[in-house]
């Protein structure tokens, strides 16, 4: 049928996109500046503090470049990445060089996919219905405070609002912890400020677009039908207001997942977030590369799963 | 002679009518005021603030707001006021900038694709689409990694990263506008190419480009400032709405004072971008007619 | 014949920021059982307005200001929401213009016809199926049985345009409201449609009211003709006293609009300038900006709609004895 065609079509979309992500970020790498490796973190690493002679430090870096796989022009390291990372073999990285990095992605991702899940799933069951409450009774309180509160949410960016949680939660009423990720009450503050952004944005959303619906023709024909304001909404209305919702999921969870980085950090949940942070600050070459790999990945697997999804919903489409 | 005339008077009316909307928004224009104000404030930072943003007082460290401080000091006693001023000062260097980046390439890209369709459209547009749905942010990480924490490398990398949507929309108006019917009949007239995309379709570009631009200053803002937070913005001790925050974590039960303050500004500077934002799309939308 | 709905001094306004836009203003008509009724005018002339004033469908910020609409005994504009809502498509129901953007474009178009019939509780599900089905059958869509499953976008126009009037037919209505059914289709499909109509008046016995701007169809279709200008009525007539004798200039005009094989060349005069702003409209009679006999009684006294014969009402100053006196 139509269907596994157009996802096979997607997942080689999504093969040769992870392809140019990772030319690209190895490209980058390689023309920055300064050494591909920093040397002192090298030392440190190997457990030498600087009293080597320059010969048996040249030794080291070679045994290092051998180890990293670098000894090799550039265009056979991105080789040779690309072909052990579509087996899920990414070697070991530079700050923890006795555990390969599939390793501790394993122990962090299911981490971050909870709060991903968790928190995409708390803005679709809130953000929904207050956009549709906020259309059904438009121009009155209910609608300015929802719309007032969507448009906070969907501008002040996740972290500033994590500090002011924190400032309320944690430091002045003293309910819930500031870090942490192993009880349910430390998944509280960090899933709702992941969750805030995407909410706000879809309970805007849903409200213009259910709005946009309501003044369409065939709800006045619903209408004409004898229609009840019930029948009416949830039968015509709803249904054809949730499809576009759907178009702007995808990018909600780009979105989405650019907000755990930051929350990972702020609530010091151990995540592929922190991980790609601290990849960052410590120019941890291998790993930077590996997690911004499996996020991409990660956000386009949910990205094909939500076109599915908008396939179902609306039968007009086809897999072309 | 008289048609371009009319020509030059329909657009200015247009102009006018679209400021006439704008006026009556008052959140827009309340917003549009601020803006106004922190741009100068910005632009004379340097006289403006009381002390250097990086000028430690070791002996008034963590102070609370006083005559001598406005706005408190931090762990190492420097003035919180100044350090906002600046901090101020980057964010917008850094939203401008980044849009400027993001018209050029948005713009380059997405009427490229729009006027030579076909496949150099397709192959555009796929590369649109994945940076659209890629976590951008990730690549901002990245790029500052490599290239450095300044000031003007930061600015590139959020304009890098944040093109796709001015892309589509740029190519979506492209190719709407290429066919439009006005512009088929002044094609019929035999106007020039080069007169046609002067005189009808940049034109009306113009609206839908400026409400992007708009929306998308304070997203370079907080992305600015989502850098600095995990360590990968301007480098200290210049100061920025990210690390102050950042720094001011730590001390948040003692010295609330050290998050409240960048927190307010920089929540009141995002807010006030997006109603003006708001404004100009309502204004210059005139099919939003509510 | 026994009168089926009589309208009284209709008034519908819209609340614009620009002002008040008085789209009916005062209309009154009847109508008889098994009565053709056309409504005639151009766009904006309120025809569309003065109809869906009566089933409460205006938008949200238009409102009924007054008059009174006595269907079958009750006055429509004075029911509760409840009670209206029962009317809507058992006894009254409409066929809309567009028939691309009128049908729920996510719903299959069997679901869409059974719903009125599902919601006036008239029929159980499955019955409400075998109707629907039936209904696809008499308006003349081939492989109905099919077909039932599809969604609008399957269809073309002239095959969506007769699922509506299978919509509107389901409760068996004693009024079919058409508004210009006929307007967004090809001129080849047009015919067609008005034929099933046609058909359908014949075999059902309903009241139709046919809503369009073209005059001639008006004038081929129906019993009797309201011909509407900027909210107002200027000429209320039988067809046959119409067709014989139309009198208020602004029909004529009409009439001189429309293309005639029969008449010589030349002939095609339209009707000069623009139908007016009715947040002001114009002072007197509100053609009088662009009538070409124009008189000062015209631009000072607003004319009533008298009857000139039995069955013949024009709204005109210079209408004396039967005659357009200019």
């Amino acid at each position: 049928m139509g269907l596994v065609k157009y996802i096979l079509r997607r997942l080689f979309t999504i093969f040769v996109s992870l392809i140019a992500v990772i030319i690209i970020t190895y490209i980058l790498m390689w023309i920055a500046p300064g050494e591909f490796f920093n040397i002192a973190q090298f030392q440190a690493s190997a457990g030498k503090v600087a009293t080597l002679t320059p010969e048996q430090l040249q030794v080291l870096i070679k045994g290092f470049e051998e180890k990293y796989g670098l000894n090799v022009p550039l265009w056979k390291q991105i080789l040779n990445y690309l072909k052990d990372a579509f087996r899920f073999k990414f070697g070991p990285s530079f700050s923890n060089p006795n555990e390969p990095i599939e390793v501790q992605i394993a122990r962090r991702f299911p981490v971050t996919l909870t709060l991903a899940i968790l928190s995409m799933t708390l803005a679709v069951i809130v953000g929904i219905p207050l956009g549709i409450i906020a259309a059904l009774k438009r121009n009155t309180w209910i609608d300015y405070i929802s719309m007032f509160f969507s448009m906070i949410g969907s501008i002040i960016p996740a972290y500033t609002i994590g500090v002011i949680m924190v400032i309320i939660f944690s430091v002045y009423l003293r309910v819930l912890p500031t870090s942490g990720w192993e009880t349910p009450k430390q998944m509280i503050m960090p899933v709702i400020c992941v969750a805030l952004g995407p909410m706000a944005v879809i309970a805007r959303f849903m409200r213009s677009s259910l709005l946009d619906v309501l003044n369409q023709d065939y709800i006045r024909t619903a209408y004409s039908k004898g229609g009840t304001d019930r029948a009416v909404i949830i039968r015509h209305a709803l249904r054809n207001s949730l499809i576009p919702i759907v178009t702007i999921i995808g990018p909600q969870l780009a979105f989405l997942f650019t907000g755990t980085v930051w929350i990972e950090n702020l609530f010091r949940v151990p995540g592929l977030g922190q991980l790609f942070v601290n990849a960052a600050s410590m120019r941890d070459y291998p790993l930077l590369v590996t997690s911004t790999f499996i996020l991409s990945l990660s956000v386009m697997l949910m990205n094909l799963l939500v076109d599915i999804i908008y396939a179902f919903l609306d039968p007009r489409i086809k897999y072309e | 002679m008289e048609v371009a005339l009319k020509q030059q008077k329909r657009r200015a009316s247009y102009w006018s009518a679209a400021w006439g909307r704008f006026k009556k928004n008052k959140m827009a224009v309340v917003g549009l005021i601020y803006i106004i104000i922190i741009i100068i404030v910005s632009i004379f930072t340097p006289w403006i603030a009381p002390y250097p943003y990086d000028e430690p007082h070791y002996a008034h460290t963590f102070e609370k707001p006083s005559a001598k401080f406005w706005w408190g000091t931090d762990d190492l006693g420097r003035c919180m006021f100044s350090r906002n001023l600046y901090a101020m000062r980057n964010a917008l260097l850094i939203g401008f900038g980044s849009q400027i980046v993001v018209l050029i390439i948005g713009v380059i890209i997405g009427s490229i694709a729009g006027f030579r369709g076909g496949r150099v459209d397709t192959i555009l547009m796929r590369i649109t689409d994945i940076m659209y749905a890629f976590p951008t942010f990730l690549f901002n990480v990245i790029l500052v990694t490599v290239m450095g924490r300044g000031l003007f490398t930061i600015l590139v990398a959020v304009g890098v990263t944040g093109w796709a949507g001015m892309a589509r929309l740029v190519r979506g108006m492209v190719m709407y506008l290429k066919h439009a019917d006005f512009v088929e009949a002044a094609r019929a007239l035999g106007s020039k190419e080069g007169y046609i995309i002067r005189k009808y379709i940049l034109p009306n570009m113009l609206g839908p480009i400026i409400v992007s631009l708009a929306f998308g200053i304070p997203n370079g803002i907080w992305i600015e400032s989502g850098l600095a937070l995990i360590g990968m913005g301007v480098r200290p001790p210049m100061p920025s709405w990210g690390n102050m925050i950042g720094a001011g974590i730590g001390y948040i039960m003692a010295f609330p004072h050290m998050v409240i303050f960048p927190v307010l500004t920089f929540a009141l500077t995002l807010l006030a971008f997006t109603y003006v934002g708001d404004g100009l799309r309502d204004a210059l939308n005139p099919r939003s007619e509510v | 014949m026994a009168e089926l709905l009589k309208v009284n001094n209709l008034r519908t306004y819209f609340y614009r920021n620009e002002g008040v836009v008085k789209a009916v203003d005062g209309i009154s008509y009847k109508l008889d059982y098994g009565e053709t009724l056309g409504i005639v005018g151009e766009s904006g002339s309120g025809k569309t307005v003065s109809v869906l004033s009566l089933l409460g469908l205006i938008r949200r910020n238009g409102r009924v200001e007054g008059g009174e609409a006595i269907f079958d005994g009750k006055d429509l504009l004075k029911l509760s929401k409840e009670e209206l809502r029962e009317i809507r498509g058992k006894d009254i129901s409409i066929i809309f213009q567009d028939p691309m953007t009128s049908l729920n474009p996510i719903m299959r178009i069997g679901i869409q016809i059974m719903e009125p019939l599902i919601w006036h509780r008239l029929l159980s599900d499955k019955d409400a199926r075998d109707r629907a089905i039936e209904l696809l059958r008499v308006v003349g869509i081939p492989e109905y049985k099919t077909r039932f499953l599809d969604y609008p976008f399957q269809f073309s126009g002239g095959m969506r345009q007769r699922v509506m009037i299978a919509m509107a037919l389901a409760c068996n209505p004693k009024l079919v409201i058409a508004d210009e059914p006929t307007t967004a289709l090809d001129v080849t499909i047009r015919a067609q449609i008005l034929n099933l109509m046609h058909e359908m008046k014949e075999k059902l016995n309903m009241s139709i009211i046919f809503i369009t701007h073209d005059i001639t169809l008006a004038m081929n279709f129906c019993d009797t003709i309201i011909v509407m200008y900027a909210g107002k009525i200027v000429e209320y007539s039988s067809i046959e006293k119409f067709i014989k004798n139309p009198l208020h200039p602004y029909s004529q005009g009409l009439l001189n609009s429309t293309l005639d094989i029969e008449k010589k060349e030349g002939s095609l005069r339209p009707i000069p300038g623009n139908p007016p702003n009715l947040i002001n409209p114009p002072e007197g009679c509100r053609f009088h900006p662009r009538c070409s006999y124009v008189q000062e009684i015209c631009k000072e006294k607003e004319p009533e709609l008298r009857e000139i014969e039995e069955k013949h009402k024009v709204a005109c100053h210079l209408v004396k004895g039967g005659n357009l006196n200019a």
